[in-house]
């Protein structure tokens, strides 16, 4: 039995369709037609204890729906979900002992309270033990470096302050399973980096399951060993970071910058993807041309500056896959 | 667990004093507010005089009534209830899921308010006022039932703060039926219910017992038996507060899970 189940999960949402024009609008008052949307389709997928998941997908995928059926929020319209061996929304209360939960859009703490305050309170809701508290209070405030605003109130704190608050208090009970939504949106780059360095150093120590929502792909590199794609609620693809980063390895990219050119490479397997002032870059594909080749027809045509050689990016294998998806699907209507 | 919940709550009403600039405008717009109202009425009834056979001092008291127990459900319900559909449509209400407390008790104590004190000392000064000008003193027996009627009105008005915003559970949004059914229906405790046509009556008794505020109960204190069609209506506040305030409570339960299954 695994850790976390999601066994044929389908949620739907009523919405109401709005009409064009005034006529039509005010007619809606008393008539309305509703249609029924889908946000998650029979979605299946089980994770381990203490595995590090990033959960992707392009906007409206389903990803949120997702988390707030996890987090018992939210009901399916059908099938099971156990979590820990708990029906999250049937034990809501039991349930959220185990979890903690980090919404990158939305704060949970009170504006007018100095985070310890705040701390103080949340060891009183989660009934947390003086000396873990004491211990986890200490280990996060060292790791997410909060010493210099541990008295001040949240209002006066930065995002970047703020949000490693939320994700301090998210984590004082040491929950077996943390929800990440979108933790580093509109961070920069230090406390990105200082946060995703703490989530790994969490699962470490504690063996937190830790499920990652988030568009920042630099994320998931850092953080996770798993990737789950979702799309249109449904299920895309769902395997560990190596091989999905292997997607990748049909092709790279060499940049070339020169101060002199005979003409441009041209030959099977060799493509001119972007062409600037003495810099152009191809995109190779290493079946159909060698690194040697390829080296020497470099020297023999330009008078190189410089040269840069590039394995594709995590982010464009996953805009492959979305658009690539997008594509399918605006065939079919 | 109490102690918790309590914690929650002072802070929320402790954090609400240190705006002291905020509280001091909000408690003098309270006061001028309601004495308005006051000053108003005193003025009515010193032209026209008695108003279906009840003086100034009566009447008062009914409008002390009002005060006091709205005032009493605005501090716990009014935070949390009449920014429901805010609370929604922010997400602030799916943090509340993810923790493990009682949704209802955490979101009254998180969003209790500071600002009706003000009320509690006007409304309590007028109730003992009216009683010394129409020289009655109370018994124990009578200051009991006083405490009991007033629990029992804040039970109601707090229902009709639920009844009227939970349905942004279905809408997200509800003011309207607030406007209507809460506040507009309220305002006819003003005067004795005896002074309205008897259809006005009998909703306000029977499908929204908004009577049982102050007009059933005040009768009590000033020996009076009017428009009731048993002298038991005058003791029933503490028990019609409570059955409505249960209804409340499981319709706010109704609208949770209809959020939870139908979702916005």
């Amino acid at each position: 039995m695994s850790y976390i189940t999601v066994d044929h999960v389908t949620r739907e949402f009523k919405s109401f369709i709005r009409p064009e024009g005034f006529k039509n609008a005010l007619s809606t008052l008393i008539n309305r037609s509703y249609e029924v949307k889908k946000a998650v389709d029979d979605l299946s997928f089980t994770i381990e204890k203490g595995e590090l998941v990033g959960y992707i997908g392009p906007n409206g995928a389903g990803k949120s729906t997702t988390i707030k059926m996890l987090t018992g929020i939210i009901t399916p319209t059908s099938g099971t979900i156990k979590t820990g061996g708990l029906v999250p929304w049937e034990n809501r209360k039991e349930n959220a002992r185990h979890i903690g939960v980090v919404f990158g859009q939305r704060s949970q703490l009170n504006w007018d309270l100095p985070m310890e305050d705040a701390f103080e309170l949340y060891r009183r809701m989660y009934g947390t033990d003086k000396e873990q508290f004491r211990k986890n209070t200490q280990m996060f405030t060292e790791l997410l470096e909060m010493q210099s605003f541990l008295n001040k109130p949240v209002r006066q704190l930065s995002l970047g302050q703020k949000m490693r608050a939320e994700l301090a208090i998210a984590l004082l009970h040491d929950p077996d399973i943390l929800y990440l939504d979108e933790p580093t949106i509109g961070l920069d780059v230090v406390v990105k980096d200082k946060i995703r360095k703490f989530v790994r150093e969490l699962n470490r120590e504690k063996k937190t399951t830790v499920i990652l929502t988030t568009h920042d792909m630099a994320d998931i590199e850092e953080i996770c060993d798993r990737i789950i794609m979702i799309d249109h609620g449904t299920l895309m693809l769902d395997q560990t970071l190596a091989s999905f980063k292997s997607r990748g390895a049909d092709q790279y990219y060499v940049e070339v910058a020169f101060q002199n050119l005979k003409k441009p490479l041209s030959f099977n397997g060799v493509e001119l993807i972007k062409e600037r002032p003495f810099c152009h870059t191809y995109s190779i594909n290493p079946r159909l041309v060698s690194m040697n080749d390829l080296l020497s027809c470099i020297s023999e045509l330009f008078e190189v500056t410089d040269i840069t050689i590039k394995k594709p990016e995590i982010d464009e294998i996953v805009r492959k896959i979305y658009t690539s998806q997008s594509g399918e699907t605006s065939g079919q209507l | 667990m109490f102690g918790l919940y309590g914690a929650f709550a002072k802070v929320a009403f402790l954090t609400q004093l240190e705006y002291r600039g905020q509280y001091f405008m909000r408690m003098i717009a309270k006061l001028l507010g309601w004495s308005s109202g006051f000053i108003l009425l005193v003025i009515l009834l010193n032209k026209v005089g008695p108003v279906a056979g009840w003086g100034l001092y009566e009447i008062l008291l009914l409008y002390a009534f009002d005060v006091l127990s709205y005032s009493i459900a605005g501090t716990f319900f009014m935070g949390g209830f009449g920014k429901l559909p805010r609370l929604i449509r922010s997400g602030e209400l799916d943090g509340i899921l993810t923790k493990p407390v009682n949704p209802l008790i955490y979101l009254i104590c998180t969003k209790i308010s500071a600002g009706y004190t003000s009320n509690y000392v006007i409304a309590g000064a007028m109730i003992g006022i009216s009683l010394h000008k129409l020289g009655i003193s109370l018994s124990l027996y009578q200051m009991i039932w006083m405490i009991l009627d007033i629990a029992g009105a804040s039970l109601i008005q707090a229902a009709g703060f639920m009844i009227t915003t939970v349905p942004a559970f279905w809408f997200l949004k509800s003011d309207g039926l607030y406007r209507l059914f809460y506040k507009n229906l309220t305002s006819f405790l003003q005067y004795p219910l005896t002074i309205y046509h008897g259809g006005i009556r009998f909703l306000l008794t029977f499908l929204l017992p908004y009577g049982f505020i102050n007009f059933y109960p005040v009768q009590l204190f000033i020996n009076r038996q009017e428009g009731v069609p048993s002298p038991i209506f005058l003791f029933l506040t503490p028990f019609v507060g409570a059955s409505v305030f249960f209804i409340a409570y499981r319709f706010w339960e109704k609208g949770l899970n209809a959020y939870q299954s139908t979702g916005s």
